[in-house]
């Protein structure tokens, strides 16, 4: 316990030094597995771990004892048994066992005035039964699914973070970057969960406007649900860019900008940082990126990482970029030479963490003796 | 299908049940605006995002 204790103590040390912008010992490793890849470490069948604690603390254990990691290295937040219960349409279970969001078109295009009136009441009201199959129809019964599903989500997830932290503690991870309530930005909830991102993009072309007062009225509802999440003085407020990829400058900074930054600068000044999850090459963004406040903690899937380091990582905490299927066809002594190039671009002047591109979803895209080797590398190596 | 309006418009559903002393919906109110955030945390975090 005291060695765990004083790793912990190192570990929050690289951590809160590198989101002051100031130069840690060392490069802090964050990887992240998903459930489905950490079973996959362990030997594990992730559909029965869905449905038992006990399977997952064991894959937790697989993932915790395989790979060097100053955070806890797992992600799993979705349970498939709540879903279920709800009848979902938007998250299901491939028969793989992977949880999968499917393209959901649940909002009529002509339905924009009614959402953008109240989008909470025309959410309970409308997309609920639509959404999910088992909320649907008359009587008692949608009520009490609900109820059902609500419940067993706290008693899941209360038990899940009670092993996170029990983790945690045994193995003196301190947290990352991944760390407080995930918040969708307007634009994205309406492409993502309401009118799919095909619905969307052709609303964009017929009924800008409507889109627009559409992505304000969310906003509204999102400022809401930022100031009922409780996070700490330490957490980052999660967003996840899904959208501005397949948009175009002009429609970015029109519709999914301007509420999305004053969401995550309200934030800053309430003394909450937020952590963006760029998906895909979002390079072209970078000026607007580089102008937000200097808490913003950002994680690249891909793009020009010397270009994201001379603007956006100037003054803001970066990672990413680095992808972990290369150990499936390069040699160790390769796969660290590229985190070495990486490195030789985003280290300087601090700043920067060690991270994935995407997380590992599949054990199967990935050789875990070489993945091991490059984390044990960063770990010995990337000092400053 | 209920009216999600109807679950935060205290005044109204105080006024539909006479029999709640003013004490009570001292409490009461309190309560279930917690439980209603609580919902709709749920709704927007789980159900939807």
């Amino acid at each position: 316990m005291a060695d765990s204790k004083a790793l912990f103590e190192e570990r929050m040390g690289l951590r809160m030094t590198m989101l002051a912008g100031g130069i840690p010992a060392r490069v802090p490793v964050y990887p992240e597995f998903t459930i489905e890849a950490a079973c996959g470490v362990a030997g594990i069948d992730v559909t029965r771990a869905y449905y038992d604690l006990g399977l997952v603390r064991k894959a937790y254990e697989a993932v915790s004892d395989t790979f060097y990691a100053d955070c806890f290295p797992v992600g799993y937040f979705r349970y498939p048994s709540v879903y279920q219960m709800l009848g979902s349409r938007n998250w299901r279970l491939s028969s793989s066992g992977t949880l999968q969001h499917p393209e959901v078109n649940i909002m009529e295009p002509g339905e924009y005035d009614e959402y953008t009136a109240d989008p909470y009441a025309f959410i309970t009201d409308k997309v609920f039964s639509r959404a999910c199959s088992n909320l649907a129809g008359e009587g008692p019964g949608p009520g009490l699914r609900f109820g059902q599903a609500m419940a067993a989500h706290a008693r899941t997830n209360g038990e899940n973070f009670g092993m996170v932290m029990e983790f945690s503690q045994k193995y003196g991870y301190s947290p990352g970057v991944i760390t407080g309530q995930g918040v969708v930005p307007p634009f994205d909830l309406l492409a993502d969960q309401l009118r799919g991102f095909e619905g969307l993009l052709v609303d964009l072309r017929r009924q800008p406007d409507k889109v627009e007062a559409a992505v304000e009225a969310t906003y509204q509802m999102m400022r809401k649900f930022t100031r009922l999440t409780a996070n700490s003085p330490i957490s980052l407020v999660f967003f996840a860019f899904h959208m501005p990829a397949f948009i175009n400058q002009k429609q970015f900074e029109r519709l999914f900008w301007p509420t999305t930054e004053r969401l995550i600068r309200e934030l800053d000044a309430e003394g909450k940082p937020s952590f963006l999850l760029a998906e895909q090459n979002l390079t072209r963004y970078a000026t607007q990126f580089e102008a937000l406040p200097a808490s913003t903690v950002f994680s690249f899937e891909a793009g020009d990482a010397k270009v994201l380091k001379e603007t956006v990582g100037k003054n803001h905490v970066i990672g990413g970029f680095w992808d972990p299927t290369l150990t499936l066809t390069r040699s160790t002594e390769e796969c660290i030479d590229s985190v070495k190039r990486l490195f030789d671009i985003c280290m300087p002047g601090g700043r920067f963490f060690f991270r994935y591109d995407r997380p590992v979803i599949d054990v199967n895209s990935v050789d875990i003796k070489k993945l091991a080797a490059v984390h044990e590398w960063v770990h010995e190596n990337a000092t400053y | 299908m209920y009216k999600s309006k109807e679950l935060t418009d205290y005044d109204a559903y105080f006024a539909d049940h006479p029999e709640l002393k003013p004490e009570w919906r001292e409490f009461m109110e309190p309560e279930m605006s917690r439980a209603e955030d609580e919902v709709f945390l749920f709704v927007l975090g789980t159900v939807l995002m």
